[in-house]
């Protein structure tokens, strides 16, 4: 019964599945967003906010050991039976369509606003819909290459965001501890948030060679995702302060316009135009768990229709990320697309593991 | 076939949309300014020096002439509005082109704008995305317009001239560079910025000293001498020639003059009670560029040592000097020291570091270390 792919990944690539998932526009509003609730603690915050992917990774890694010839969508059907694991599944989905079509729309208001001004918005999210059908009709080898290369890619552009460390002044970062316990949590909650993107191993799992490796692999992702958000979080606050923070929309990318590099005059147009084929990597990599959990639903031919599937989904994200009337509203969904993750990333791998324990290894389906 | 017939299309549609459908702008039709100066329309300076009104401001702006055979390399134009961004929206009535704000690396404010505070004229600068937030601001004695428009024969423009002056100037001298990111962080609570002063002289513009605010309001100058204290109190690592002479039984033992370069500070802050003190350790470090001719290192060398200290003498005097004014007639923190105390304190004290009284309270002392690094090639 395992998911039929044309392809496997192997866990190293898993590694970088999954810091690309999480790694969207998200982390140029991370500081702004964590520092609004925990001042000058918010680096305490991003550390204890890790807690919430670290469990995610943990729970989703036991559910696949527990039942290793099982994918997504067969562990649903099986353990819930027809109807509710239906539910299930279509609600996974529907938080991928929600989730992506506000990381798309907010790499297109980027897109927008530093690069392609006059460029209509409908436009912009039309070539990243187009790279993500595009990118996961390859499958799913091609996808995980795409986001090894990207990574060692991205890796590089931040080192961009040392430059303005030459302005940093270490008082912004004193008191430790002065927001409390209240404020660290819910600066924390905030950065957990940000994590959103481990449950792409929920589908992923059965992709993976050696799933033995996947634990490993899941937990080396997530401290790597750390410790950006937190260099990205550290800089901008040791740069800017927690007032100036708050005036902010985009505190990472505005890092880049403080200082003034000579010959590369303007860093954020060269980092923003590299970043250009990492912003939708969210997209791309939730996308396509998405239709190949639908495929798997529908119960039709991966290897044929995938990329209808595919192309589906693209359809449904580009459509609702068109919806939201500007970037404010785009950032109160951000909100809900949290909870959201707490329920697939949290909660799903919880109830399945509720049910296995029920059925005591008798499926369903 | 049709896969890559698709492709092929999807490519094509790609390529041509990211490279410029809709942002497509020929640069020949680019106005690109290469300083601006922010001033308070005539009819709201009255006003606007009694808080009364809402001033309008001018908006002047050298613009170099790309096109060939121009008559003039540049050409200044200066429109009106509520805010700045609203000043730039009225140069379609007046100028041709498309304005393209973010390449200006200078902006002059007026001294009258300047001391009515600065805070919604420069937010359209924060705000705009394509606008850097590395350009150097300056204040003008007078009208910043005044400075735009003063004759200029060695360079191109103004605009030119100012940002070789004004650009990383504290690498060649006391003076502080403040860009446009630096005086939005030094708005914060404990926190005020400087900005260079331009004076407009004999026909000529030249950084005459600094103008200190309290938040985005100037509230005064300090001269070039104090500039120096400042911006060595400030632990801005600036460079600049020092002169000295030492005496001794009102004799002069030895006179010339040290190029320095600040190397930061150390501040140390103790608290006793709700009493605050502050050791400010200012750490400078030079080589001699010049001194009395017939005096000799080897034959006397002592002198070495003497011009060390008479030139930590010198700057400590200079320092408790600036502290003074500033803690008497400022009433401001310019040196920005309350920062310790936030760094500290924050929630105790955050409310309270900006208010009057609290900085003319606080007991600020200051040590100077300096080093003499080399003579130069003679003995």
């Amino acid at each position: 019964m395992k998911d039929k792919t044309s392809s496997t990944i192997t866990s190293k690539q898993l590694i970088f599945v999954i810091i690309g998932s999480q790694i969207g526009a998200g982390i140029f509003a991370l500081p702004r967003m964590v520092s609004g609730k925990a001042g000058e603690d918010a680096w305490i915050s991003v550390v204890l906010g890790a807690i919430i992917p670290f469990l995610s990774v943990f729970l989703i890694e036991r559910l696949g050991r527990r039942m290793p010839q099982m994918g997504f969508t067969q562990m649903a059907l099986g353990l819930f039976g027809k109807n509710v694991g239906s539910v299930l599944i279509i609600l996974f989905i529907a938080y991928v369509l929600l989730f992506e079509s506000l990381v798309v729309r907010s790499f297109a208001e980027i897109a927008n606003l530093y690069l392609l001004p006059k460029t209509p918005l409908a436009v912009v999210l039309l070539f990243i819909t187009i790279s993500i059908v595009y990118i996961g009709s390859k499958g799913v080898r091609v996808l995980a290459r795409l986001n090894e290369i990207l990574f060692y890619f991205g890796v590089l552009l931040l080192f961009i965001l040392i430059i303005p460390v030459g302005q940093a002044d270490y008082t912004n970062i004193l008191p430790v501890g002065e927001a409390g316990l209240k404020g660290i949590a819910r600066g924390a909650l905030t950065t957990a948030y940000s994590f959103a993107g481990t449950e792409v191993l929920l589908v992923f799992y059965s992709l993976v060679n050696k799933q033995e490796e996947v634990l490993k692999a899941g937990l080396i992702a997530v401290c790597i995702t750390t410790l950006l958000y937190l260099a990205m979080v550290i800089t901008c606050l040791l740069v800017f302060g927690v007032n100036n923070l708050q005036r902010i929309l985009w505190p990472g990318l505005m890092l880049l316009k403080v200082s003034q590099v000579p010959v590369l005059e303007r860093l954020e147009f060269i980092f923003l135009v590299f970043w250009m084929g990492m912003g939708a990597r969210p997209a791309v990599n939730m996308g396509f768990a998405a239709s190949l959990s639908l495929s798997q639903l529908l119960k039709i031919d991966e290897k044929k229709y995938n990329t209808y599937a595919l192309m589906f989904i693209a359809l449904a994200i580009y459509i609702l990320a068109l919806l939201p009337h500007n970037l404010l509203s785009v950032f109160k969904l951000w909100d809900y697309a949290g909870y959201g993750f707490l329920i697939i990333g949290l909660g799903y791998p919880l109830l399945y593991h509720l049910a296995a324990f029920m059925r005591g290894g008798k499926m369903l389906v | 076939m049709f896969k890559k017939l698709l492709l092929v299309f999807v490519i094509v549609f790609l390529v041509f949309s990211i490279s410029g459908c809709w942002d497509y702008r020929d640069v020949n039709k680019v106005s690109f300014p290469a300083t601006g100066a922010y001033d308070l329309h005539e009819s709201s300076i009255a006003a606007a020096r009694q808080n009364q009104g809402e001033p309008l401001v001018d908006l002047t702006v050298i613009i170099p002439n790309l096109a060939q055979d121009v008559k003039k390399p540049f050409r200044i134009e200066r429109t009106t509005g509520i805010l700045i961004g609203n000043a730039r929206g009225q140069k379609p009535y007046s100028s041709p082109g498309t304005y393209s704000a973010g390449v200006a690396a200078v902006i002059i404010l007026g001294e009258d704008l300047a001391r009515a505070g600065i805070n919604n004229m420069v937010e359209a600068l924060f705000r705009g995305a394509q606008i850097p937030k590395t350009e150097n601001f300056a204040v003008a004695e007078g009208r910043g317009e005044d400075v735009l428009r003063a004759p200029i024969k060695d360079y191109s423009n103004m605009g030119e001239y100012l940002k070789g002056v004004l650009k990383q100037s504290e690498k060649r001298s006391f003076i502080p560079s403040t860009t446009l990111y630096q005086f939005g962080v030094n708005r914060a609570p404990g926190k005020n910025p400087i900005m260079p002063l331009l004076t407009l002289k004999n026909q000529k513009v030249e950084v005459t000293g600094t103008a200190i605010f309290k938040k985005d309001k100037m509230i005064g100058k300090a001269n070039l001498d104090e500039s120096r204290s400042l911006v060595m109190l400030r632990g801005i690592e600036a460079s600049g020639n020092i002169p000295y002479i030492i005496k001794k039984d009102g004799q002069i033992l030895d006179k010339g003059s040290v190029d320095v370069c600040c190397g930061g500070r150390k501040v140390k802050m103790d608290c006793n009670g709700d009493k605050f003190s502050y050791l400010i350790t200012v750490y400078l470090k030079g080589s001699l560029i010049e001194h009395e001719f017939n005096k000799n290192f080897i034959q006397n060398p002592d002198l070495h040592k003497m011009i060390e200290n008479q030139i930590a003498a010198d700057t400590k005097s200079d320092c408790m000097k600036f502290i003074e004014k500033m803690q008497q007639e400022y009433k401001v923190d310019c040196i920005d020291i309350n920062k310790y105390i936030l760094a500290k304190w924050r929630k105790e004290f955050q409310n309270q570091v900006d208010q009057s009284g609290f900085i003319e309270n606080l007991d600020i002392k200051v040590k100077v270390k300096m080093k003499l690094k080399n003579v130069g090639e003679l003995t």
